[in-house]
């Protein structure tokens, strides 16, 4: 999580959005979660009762992680958080070349 | 940005019941059928009632905890909801089906036969309410005690009444997923019926997910679209994401 927010403080002023999906977590654990770790960007809350985008995404583990290019087409998938940074940084240049 | 400004939206106005709770200042209407303040002033007196229950609980021993839960909030406040339920209030019928499992005073197997008119009122004069489809969430979670004929049958009703593409998409999502293995060809046409015309909603989502395969979301795919609903209600679509990089993070707190 703090790994997260600095990448979302990095990205401040570029084309860039971290969208959270949370899966599972009751509303008071939810709302206990976005205080204690400062949770600032867009997070969509599933709850317990079902689950449609971690069933769509056929998401197994989590955390789970997914880079999208500038169209949508999936640049990366998989559980390193911190390998993320890479690939949201090279996507940001090729946008900016194009 | 727009998360922060749903996050401003959701948090002013609590802190503005809970300072301010409006009360007496009812338009002569009122008199006919409540006006909004005066469900919000019973709900944030409710909420207050609530919290200083849970501290005395808390607090208190066993004995004393056993007279207070026989004098709990949900007891004492339930004539009130009730009464603004009978006057046409559908907010203070919500209010009703989802505090039922808390209210001691109606036994289990009496919860279907408070219930079931209780959603009939709903769906017959509340279907075009913003509200909506947290009822029709509550009828899908209370099944159990309606009954699944009884609930898919008002779901079905619910599913032609409703205003909103998520509430008639809700309606339609849950009465599949009561019916599921006992007739499944019904339950696939409604499936079929939300990813057809319902496609923008959470339930459209979900209806997809049902088909979904490993290989739709691997690396090189278009990312398949879908609708989130944070906390606080607000949704949005990934397809307002494109042209922007995008990450992921699917998490619990757990």
């Amino acid at each position: 999580m703090p790994h997260l927010k600095t990448l979302v403080e990095r990205h401040e002023n570029d084309p860039f959005a971290l969208i959270g999906i949370n899966t599972d977590d009751a509303p008071e654990a939810y709302h206990d979660g976005v205080k204690e770790f400062g949770l600032t960007w867009l997070s969509a809350y599933q709850g317990q009762a079902m689950t449609p985008i971690s069933d769509l995404y056929k998401v197994r583990g989590y955390p789970t992680y997914l880079v999208l290019d500038t169209d949508g087409t999936i640049a990366y998938r998989g559980y390193d958080g911190t390998a993320i940074d890479a690939v949201v940084k090279d996507l940001l240049a090729k946008a900016k070349d194009k | 940005m727009r998360f922060k400004s749903i996050l401003g939206v959701a948090l002013i106005p609590m802190v503005a019941y809970a300072a301010n709770p409006v009360v007496g200042e009812a338009p002569t209407a009122a008199v006919v059928a409540p006006s909004v303040d005066d469900f919000t002033a019973l709900d944030a007196e409710f909420d207050a009632a609530l919290v200083e229950y849970t501290k005395e609980l808390t607090a208190a021993d066993k004995a004393a905890r056993r007279e207070l839960r026989a004098n709990s909030p949900i007891n004492r406040y339930w004539p009130r909801f009730e009464a603004m339920s009978k006057a046409g209030e559908g907010r203070a019928t919500l209010w009703l089906v989802e505090h039922i499992k808390e209210n001691r005073d109606v036994r289990s197997k009496d919860r279907g036969a408070v219930l079931t008119p209780l959603y009939q009122s709903i769906i017959d004069n509340h279907a075009d309410a913003e509200w909506f489809t947290g009822a029709v969430k509550s009828l899908a979670a209370n099944k159990k005690y309606v009954g699944a004929e009884a609930s898919i049958a008002m779901l079905e009703k619910a599913a032609k009444t409703a205003k909103s593409d998520n509430a008639k998409a809700a309606s339609l999502f849950f009465a599949a997923s009561i019916i599921g293995d006992s007739d499944p060809e019904r339950a696939q046409k409604w499936m079929d019926e939300i990813s057809e015309k319902y496609s923008n909603t959470v339930y459209g989502t979900a209806a997809r997910a049902s088909k979904a395969t490993p290989e739709d979301s691997e690396v090189g795919k278009v990312a398949p679209t879908f609708v989130g609903e944070t906390i606080d209600g607000f949704q949005f679509s990934l397809e307002d994401y494109r042209g922007k990089v995008v990450a992921l993070d699917f998490y619990g707190f757990w």
